[in-house]
């Protein structure tokens, strides 16, 4: 298992986070095939992003913490879901956001949304961070999830392809 | 048949079940029936109810959950049939007042009023027990055979476009979500 992967898995269950929602994705298959072949989460693929959202709210509501993988492109399909949910209700939320249109990226249609995630966390005013090395790792993503639920807010952890290699085209 | 009738038939059936309402006027009309503990109403995040009760479901498998959701929500995520049908938790009861029309946000109508079907979506997603019924008594026999099944269901329950005189609520979301986690918790000590 890749250093940062077990990092993460680490801090997740440091902070009892055992339902994982996703939409599956190459670039973060080295951790979430590692998180369902791992008895400790119940895994729930959703068809869109703001099920996801739905899913590990209602969850973390019924006292079992979940967090959420997904692509940038997904982060934009859940924006009214975190405005009009998880931000006045205060519903923490650690969301693992694969950046597209980071270095390498093929795709032109995937650009405009990558770039415009960080912004548009900016002017919903939920905190995010960059995972981009393995160095400080390990405190930055525990720390933060520890934060986030003690502001009960929603946490944007972005990975981008310097920490995870980026997607086979 | 109306929305408020029909909820005032099953309303004495809730107490030790979770329920998840939408938006609107089922959050409304519910809510004018006697605020409990055991509800949360979603303020917006339209589509997502079912979703939210799917979670709690999944986390909470032996206690009953009900989503009460409305035809305009479920059209915006149709998803959430097939990712119910994948986990098929037995705890899930969908229930979908199916007024075809978005009538909390000024009466226009839905693809329900044009053929779309939402029970055979639901069956077609994989949902492998989904009704529909135009009838009080019916409605309230289906609720209460299929919140004892082995199966998530599905039951769309058609009614009057008609809603509250009101939609205002004494509650708070963060007073909402408090007190339904909490609740949730005191269950969890029992």
């Amino acid at each position: 298992m890749k250093e940062w992967v077990k990092i993460i898995i680490n801090s997740l269950k440091e902070h009892d986070i055992s339902v994982i929602s996703y939409i599956p994705d190459i670039s973060i298959d080295n951790i979430t095939k590692e998180i369902e072949s791992d008895n400790y989460f119940t895994v729930i693929p959703a068809t869109r992003e703001e099920e996801c959202i739905g899913i590990a709210s209602g969850s973390y509501i019924s006292g079992v913490n979940a967090a959420i993988f997904m692509q940038s492109s997904g982060f934009g399909n859940c924006i009214n879901a975190l405005a009009s949910l998880n931000i006045p209700a205060r519903i923490p939320i650690p969301m693992f956001i694969n950046l597209r249109g980071e270095i390498g990226e093929f795709n032109i249609a995937q650009v405009t949304m990558g770039r415009s995630t960080k912004p548009i966390l900016d002017l919903l005013n939920i905190p995010h961070i960059t995972l981009d090395s393995e160095i400080n790792l390990q405190k930055n993503v525990s720390g933060n999830i520890k934060l986030c639920y003690a502001n009960r807010s929603p946490l944007a952890l972005c990975l981008t392809p310097l920490l995870h290699g980026g997607k086979i085209a | 048949m109306k929305r408020i009738d029909a909820l005032k038939r099953i309303y004495k059936l809730l107490d030790s079940k979770l329920i998840i309402t939408n938006m609107g006027a089922v959050a409304a009309e519910l809510y004018s029936l006697g605020h409990k503990k055991n509800f949360f109403y979603l303020e917006h995040s339209m589509g997502l109810a079912s979703s939210v009760g799917l979670g709690i479901a999944l986390s909470k498998p032996d206690i009953n959950v009900i989503v009460l959701d409305g035809d305009g929500s479920v059209l915006m995520n149709l998803g959430t049939f097939s990712t119910i049908a994948r986990y098929n938790p037995k705890n899930l009861t969908h229930i979908i007042f199916d007024n075809e029309s978005l009538l909390s946000v000024g009466g226009f109508p839905t693809a329900t009023s044009t053929g779309t079907n939402l029970k055979n979506i639901a069956l077609s997603s994989g949902i492998k027990f989904a009704y529909e019924t135009k009838d009080i008594d019916e409605f309230e026999s289906l609720f209460e055979k299929n919140i004892n099944i082995d199966n998530a269901s599905v039951i769309v329950s058609k009614v009057e476009a008609k809603g509250p005189e009101k939609f205002t609520m004494d509650l708070g979301l963060i007073e909402n979500k408090i007190e339904f986690k909490r609740h949730i918790n005191s269950l969890k000590e029992n």
